[in-house]
């Protein structure tokens, strides 16, 4: 896969597809860091070791209070584990250049109503990741 | 997914339901007033992700007979009225969504209330910008 533009991500949240209500996601992962500086570090320089990992997903969405919106995802899924899954390269196969990002999510948070006058009704959340993240390739 | 030329005509019939006011999806070769022209202004592709959102903008030219005609003024003041049966923003809004065809639309304002020149006689006009999610 060649560098692309995004515009057709698979966004999956709580079992429905919500590519077409997403005007933007992010995936945050990342890990601690935890340093292992000693007396007589080499250099004077600190050291550091990888600690454990966690993420929160981002998405940008525009509200939709339809029978399967916006809405009728989230509401009902706030302060409860949704899954999520994204493959940014679109509908294509799952492959090793194509992957698929699986995890967990804790719904933290939901403004159903976020908005001012005149403007496209939409909703921001950053949820944080509960559990691995799995990066899959079709294998 | 709606066309352009399918949101033009619903704009269009919606503007029809002024009573008195003739209606032109398309640019006539030679208006005559009371008319409201539909102009396509730009075109904002993939504002969601998955094709599952344009965004587009028009304008409406609303034209009306001369700049000297007292009435005329009276008439294009009625059509920028925020409301009533002749208010521009009222029948756009009527319906928006065209018909199930888009999935909002909204007036957003009323600009170059002017004469304009055309076909070498003057009138008066006024524009109106629609944005139209689709």
């Amino acid at each position: 896969m060649a560098k692309y533009v995004l515009t057709d991500p698979v966004i999956v949240f709580a079992g429905s597809t919500i590519t077409s209500s997403c005007a933007s996601v992010t995936i945050n992962l990342s890990a601690d860091d935890v340093e292992t500086t000693a007396f007589g570090a080499a250099g004077g320089y600190r050291t550091r070791i990888g600690g454990l990992k966690s993420g929160t997903v981002d998405f940008e969405m525009h509200q939709d209070f339809g029978a399967s919106g916006i809405d009728s995802l989230f509401f009902p899924n706030l302060g409860g584990t949704v899954a999520v899954s994204v493959v940014p390269g679109g509908t294509a196969a799952v492959s090793a250049t194509n992957p698929q990002f699986s995890f967990d999510v804790l719904v933290t948070e939901y403004s159903p109503v976020d908005g001012a006058v005149g403007d496209l009704a939409t909703t921001s959340v950053s949820l944080p990741i509960t559990g691995e993240v799995t990066r899959g390739t079709g294998a | 997914m709606a066309t352009l030329s399918e949101i033009r005509t619903g704009i269009a019939t919606n503007l029809g339901t002024i009573s008195g006011l003739r209606t032109s999806a398309y640019v006539p070769d030679e208006p005559k007033p009371p008319i409201a022209i539909i102009f396509p202004e730009n075109i904002s592709f993939d504002t969601a992700f998955g094709r599952g959102l344009d965004t587009y903008t028009f304008t409406v030219q609303v034209i009306v007979s001369k700049i000297s005609d007292r009435n005329a003024q009276s008439n294009l003041d009625g059509y920028c009225n925020p409301s009533g049966a002749s208010s521009v923003k009222a029948a756009l809004e009527s319906d928006k969504t065209l018909g199930d065809l888009v999935q909002d639309l909204r007036v957003t304002e009323a600009r170059d209330y002017r004469a304009a020149t055309i076909n070498e006689n003057t009138y008066l006009t006024v524009t109106f910008a629609v944005t139209v999610y689709a």
